[in-house]
């Protein structure tokens, strides 16, 4: 077996233990040069966090949040795969779309989220909207790729026994799309919970987290802020590992070792 | 019945088949032998209609056509099982049927109890099966198959020819097998042609008289011994 593949016993635990602990150490001497206002201390956050746990309002606005983000990471999804397979087999649309997609990755997302503002107001579908436009992109260029790498081989052996084309798309396109664009799906799940928040505290939009941000920046209250923070950190990471182990546990059942 | 009439293929400017005719009756096989790049794999493309002659026709009565090709060639997502039924699709069953059939065929070639694995869980001779089963499920009226047995060892060789045999005598149909073996041309085949030349042109042809399952290694060896002689004489 691969070395790297060994099992290493519990020394990753004790490293990452070790890291949270360092981390916090750093964290607490920042607070004591920069004082209290300004950087909250761990044990202030991890009080005001577990505040928030138990407070209604602040879980309204988590969930509004994640629903938002949910969402808008199926709405990105969707999109990327379908657009982005349509462009992988049509060059022409891809030329088509190369201006659009060419400004939205180079457009700074504050600059869109203000775009969004200014053109179409404030509110919870241009949110979910500017999110879907940023996120889209990654998930659109991975598409494309995929389409264009599935293997020549087993596609000639699809034509060879004639199956039909809807299934050949659903048998050896869409598959093979899917696994080919995992990476990019977790990384857009990231981004969408960033993207998201962003959005929210630009935009303004009532209910959800950014609206918590944005008042705990006018009361001061900087332990919230970090709260904030910490259950956001936390929510991308469980996003991405129950994304992970659905992957792992169903999608990629075919890759894995008896 | 397959027939090839004058038929010539180029790629680019460089042509691959030039003139070749034969023709496969209903229920016979045909080896076809030469050297790399002769034209093989392509003659087994046109037989397959995915791609048409320069010149000269393909005229083909067949209607379900099995290929097997050197490698499984097995969708890596999809069960041993889904695999098989996958070729069963728009051809007027029931998805009952499908998996009936596919289930049939698998435990034929001796997969019971693997059907629901995934090609990375089998082993290399598992995965070929599958593959010859995914050919031999539709019930084809002519098999096509690109050197099937390649790269395999030689206990899993003649086993897979075996099974081939087999599958061949519960359900007869016409054949192209392509193949640098002589031996094997003479042990699965009733009559082989050999290319050679560039572009490929069909240099000899051999019947073999006897039947099939009254070949003896004796036999065997001598066809091959001439097959041979004639594959060197050309090089």
């Amino acid at each position: 077996m691969n070395n790297r593949l060994k099992p290493r016993g519990v020394a990753p635990l004790l490293w990452m233990v070790t890291g949270i602990v360092v981390f916090a150490l750093a964290w607490q001497a920042m607070s004591q040069v920069y004082g209290p206002l300004l950087v909250a201390t761990p044990a202030e956050t991890l009080e005001a966090t577990v505040h928030l746990f138990t407070s209604p309002p602040a879980a309204a606005a988590f969930s509004r949040t994640l629903g938002r983000v949910l969402l808008a990471l199926g709405l990105q999804i969707m999109a990327g795969l379908a657009v982005g397979m349509l462009a992988g087999f049509y060059p022409w649309i891809e030329d088509l779309l190369k201006p659009a997609i060419s400004i939205l990755v180079a457009v700074p997302p504050v600059a869109l989220a203000l775009f969004v503002i200014f053109v179409f107001g404030g509110g919870e579908r241009q949110v979910v909207a500017a999110a879907v436009a940023l996120g889209f992109p990654l998930l659109y260029n991975g598409a494309v790729t995929a389409v264009r790498s599935v293997d020549v081989d087993l596609l000639e052996m699809l034509r060879v026994f004639r199956v039909p084309r809807a299934t050949q798309l659903l048998a050896a396109y869409v598959p093979a799309t899917v696994h080919s664009l995992l990476p990019s799906i977790l990384l857009a799940a990231g981004l969408t919970v960033r993207l998201m928040i962003m959005a929210e505290v630009i935009v303004g939009v009532d209910r959800g987290i950014g609206q918590a941000l944005s008042q705990a920046r006018v009361h001061m209250a900087t332990a919230e802020i970090f709260a904030w923070m910490l259950m956001m950190a936390t929510t991308v990471l469980l996003i991405e590992g129950v994304m992970l182990y659905l992957v792992k546990s169903h999608v990629l059942a075919w890759q894995a070792r008896r | 019945m397959i027939e090839f009439s004058g038929v010539t293929k180029s790629f680019g400017k460089r042509t691959i088949l030039d003139s070749v005719s034969f023709k496969v009756e209903e229920k016979q096989i045909l080896a076809i032998l030469g050297p790399s790049g002769v034209g093989k794999t392509t003659i087994l493309r046109m037989a397959a209609g995915t791609i048409k002659p320069d010149a000269g026709c393909v005229h083909t009565d067949r209607q379900r056509i099995g290929f097997i090709f050197q490698e499984p060639r097995l969708l890596p997502w999809r069960t041993a099982l889904a695999n098989v039924t996958l070729v069963l699709q728009n051809r007027g069953l029931t998805r009952d049927e499908q998996v009936g059939r596919a289930a049939a065929i698998l435990k034929r070639l001796g997969l019971q109890g693997f059907e629901h694995y995934y090609p990375a869980h089998l082993s290399g001779g598992m995965r070929q099966r599958v593959a010859i089963a995914r050919a031999f499920v539709l019930d084809p009226d002519l098999a096509l198959l690109d050197e099937p047995f390649t790269g395999l060892d030689i206990g899993l060789k003649l086993s897979l020819q075996q099974m081939l045999l087999e599958l061949l005598a519960w359900h007869p149909c016409a054949m192209i097998y392509v193949t640098h073996e002589p031996q094997d041309a003479v042990l699965l085949a009733d009559r082989a042609i050999v290319l050679d030349g560039k572009p490929g042109k069909i240099v000899a042809s051999m019947d073999f008289d006897r039947p099939r399952g009254e070949r003896e290694p004796s036999y065997i060896q001598e066809q091959a011994a001439k097959l041979t002689a004639v594959l060197t004489a050309k090089k």
